[in-house]
């Protein structure tokens, strides 16, 4: 059996079928309650970001053309909407230092001995609580970037800065997840 | 190309973003200097780990709440003023039938769009309620919402001339016997 491909997917959608809008929910939507989760560090609250975001992502279909960019399109609606409830609640973010202290991430105590024995599960853990302490603008392009697949040019442009300054988020972002985990790195 | 210049493009070697020849150069670098190489190892190891790692766990009703929104939102936009409009259209045809006085047509337009808009309103609180929009109270929703409006005018018009309607046939019996 073939897979619909989104652009065929949208299409259907567009001309009435509203399984066809069900199947891309399915196909993208742990994409999407990521991004979200990520951004807004709150389940519930990520939870109904995602729906509302599918429920404008499917009002918004009647005028989109952008053929073979469906995730990203979406990823970036998402991530802007989440920008913009960040925004109702300023004073969230937490510095990497205070992060480093939260976690347990000190990468000056690499935890000698058999608990520095982290399995790849653990690690996963670790790196999903490192990066819920990123800043969010670093936080939301190393998600959409490196976890999605994004290209830097269309990260950039979903969420309307220069594409020097999405690489500079991504790449500090990724650093400080560097700094955080390196000494659990060399267990993977 | 020494540490301090290599450093600053391995981001974007390890993104694979560089042209040719810094890409040579630093492969070049990266070949004689072991504090580099493990610099890459760790951005590579990062960087696998973040394409690997899975997305976190969502509520299993998830698609099923979407689609509900969904359908909510557009039952909203394609049958509200619809129904409104065959509420006015309705009322319209009965006040140019039966030439009914001028304020009539007001009362019954806003009548029916009344109805019509609560007959709606009732539909999209059950297709909540069911979490998603069964397919006969899709398929029955937009007559159900139009004859609610009509019903209305109707019955709006039995009320305020029906004494008169049936005044005039009783006289009409009258004078045919």
């Amino acid at each position: 059996m073939i897979t619909p491909s989104d652009d065929h997917l949208v299409a259907a959608t567009q001309a009435g079928q509203s399984e066809a809008f069900g199947t891309l929910v399915e196909r993208h939507r742990r994409a999407v309650y990521g991004v979200a989760l990520r951004m807004l560090q709150d389940p519930p609250a990520a939870e109904d970001a995602a729906q509302e975001a599918f429920v404008k992502a499917y009002r918004a279909l009647g005028g989109y053309e952008g053929r073979g960019r469906f995730r990203p399109w979406l990823l970036t609606l998402t991530a802007n909407l989440c920008v913009d409830r960040l925004r109702r609640r300023r004073g969230a973010e937490v510095s990497l230092e205070a992060a480093a202290e939260e976690t347990g991430l000190d990468p000056a105590d690499p935890e000698p001995g058999p608990e520095r024995q982290v399995e790849r599960s653990q690690l996963a853990g670790l790196l999903e609580r490192a990066i819920a302490r990123l800043p969010a603008a670093q936080r939301l392009v190393v998600t959409m970037v490196y976890m999605n697949g994004m290209s830097f040019e269309e990260a950039a442009g979903g969420l309307g800065i220069p594409v020097g300054t999405a690489k500079s988020h991504a790449h500090r972002g990724r650093a400080a997840l560097r700094r955080l985990l390196s000494p659990h790195l060399a267990e993977v | 190309m020494d540490c301090t210049a290599t450093s600053a493009l391995l981001d974007d070697y390890v993104d694979g973003l560089l042209g040719s020849q810094a890409y040579c150069e630093v492969e070049a670098h990266l070949v004689a200097c072991p504090a580099c190489r493990d610099e890459v190892a760790q951005l590579k190891a990062i960087t696998d780990l973040l394409a690997a790692h899975a997305e976190p766990e969502y509520a299993p009703d998830f698609t099923a709440v979407v689609l509900a929104r969904t359908t909510q939102s557009a039952w909203t936009l394609s049958w509200l003023w619809p129904a409104g409009a065959a509420a006015l259209l309705s009322a319209l045809v009965v006040w140019a039938a039966a030439g009914l006085r001028p304020a009539a047509p007001a009362v019954l337009a806003w009548a029916g769009a009344a109805a019509g808009g609560l007959a709606h309103g009732a539909l999209n609180m059950l297709t909540a309620a069911a979490g998603a929009a069964p397919p006969v109270i899709a398929a029955v929703a937009p007559a159900l919402t139009m004859a609610c409006g009509l019903c209305l005018v109707l019955a709006a018009c039995v009320g305020l001339f029906g004494r008169r309607v049936w005044a005039t046939a009783q006289a009409a019996r009258v004078l045919m016997v």
